[in-house]
């Protein structure tokens, strides 16, 4: 039974790079929307 | 069943299968394109009447950045069939097969969205709607509408990217008012007499990809006679802010000064006497048309923030 089950399909060092590149820029931009968003929150409530 | 996963597995995907690098999705975005957006709306930010934080100003010009860059890439999502036709866009991501054309209208979607909705939150709601007009407007209007039907397809596309300095100052008062008007009359005037100096020299370019630009559908004459035509209107409405108070002394210098080189090289191009002078002097308007405008706004800036405005009597 456990034969049945895929292995995931192998990518390439260079693949890998631009998945591992591209995942940190999604986290980079959304920290920094996280961020922008406290710190816009706090600006609007001290005013 | 076991044998054909296993041969699946063996095969090792290509980098090209996995999506784009991130240097292709920020092409995407227009980076220069998105530049002028900021520095423009940055402009439209300083010059109204009001004040504003500068932290709520940094937020909703990344917001405006970004929903500028959005409607870049839904451009190119829309255009990529004619871009590869042409020496000037065919190594855009696209074309050239780096990200496919689901990708960049998911990516172009989801940035349309979310730009919206922060400038809504961060600034107020009409600076929001002006955005998501503005990502309309060049995305639908321009983008799948004009550009490939008239040849009037950039003097009324232009309005999209005259569209920045109005959302700048609607961050700031909430409303549309006469200095963002203003500002984007200068831009839309300017638009013209720039894209049509290249459009002269890349008229095959344009004539490969079927885009009716005007030097394609009017004629060399014709395009010279209306790009000298839209730099007078442009030089001479471009002293409107000195006018009306919204600029200086250095403004009205500068903008005299310019208007003058631009009328300069408009005329050049005119009187050319033949296809290379007048693709010579097509290159120089394109060029000095981008310095033109950087240098009008940037007199706006610095007069408004440094504070240092020579008042001159207002006509109006």
């Amino acid at each position: 039974m456990a034969d049945e089950f895929p292995k995931p399909p192998q990518i390439t060092p260079e693949a890998e790079r631009i998945r591992r590149r591209r995942s940190m820029a999604i986290a980079l931009a959304l920290g920094a929307l996280v961020v922008i968003f406290y710190a816009v929150s706090m600006v609007k409530t001290i005013r | 069943m076991s044998a054909a996963f296993d041969k699946a597995a063996d095969q090792s995907l290509p980098a090209s299968s996995v999506g784009g690098d991130v240097g292709d999705y920020f092409q995407l975005l227009k980076p220069r394109v998105m530049s002028l957006v900021i520095f423009t709306a940055l402009v439209g930010i300083v010059v109204a009447p009001g004040t504003i934080h500068p932290v709520i100003a940094f937020a909703s010009l990344l917001a405006i950045a970004v929903g500028a860059g959005a409607s870049g890439a839904l451009n190119m999502w829309w255009d990529a069939d004619i871009d590869a036709l042409m020496t000037r866009t065919a190594k855009r991501p696209i074309p050239d097969g780096r990200i496919t054309p689901k990708e960049a209208f998911a990516f172009g979607m989801a940035l349309s969205v979310g730009s919206v909705l922060v400038l809504g939150v961060v600034a107020n709601w009409v600076a929001a709607g002006l955005l998501a007009f503005t990502i309309f407007f060049y995305a639908v209007v321009y983008s799948m509408w004009l550009k490939r039907s008239t040849a009037q397809n950039i003097v009324i596309g232009g309005a999209a990217g005259a569209f920045p300095p109005m959302i700048g100052e609607a961050v700031v008062t909430g409303n549309i008012g006469w200095a963002g008007f203003v500002l984007f009359t200068i831009i839309f005037l300017w638009t013209p007499p720039h894209f049509w100096a290249l459009a002269m020299v890349k008229a095959k370019d344009y004539e490969r990809a079927g885009v009716p630009m005007m030097p394609n559908v009017a004629g060399d004459a014709s395009t010279r006679r209306q790009i000298m035509a839209y730099t007078i209107a442009l030089a001479l409405f471009a002293l409107v802010p000195a006018a009306i108070g919204m600029g200086g002394a250095a403004y009205l210098a500068v903008a005299a000064l310019g208007g003058l080189g631009m009328v300069g090289i408009a005329w050049r191009i005119l009187k050319a006497p033949d296809l290379e002078a007048s693709h010579k002097a097509g290159m120089q308007m394109f060029g000095f048309s981008i310095l033109y405008l950087f240098a009008v706004f940037s007199a706006l800036l610095a007069e408004h923030s440094l504070g240092v405005m020579w008042a001159l009597p207002r006509l109006v």
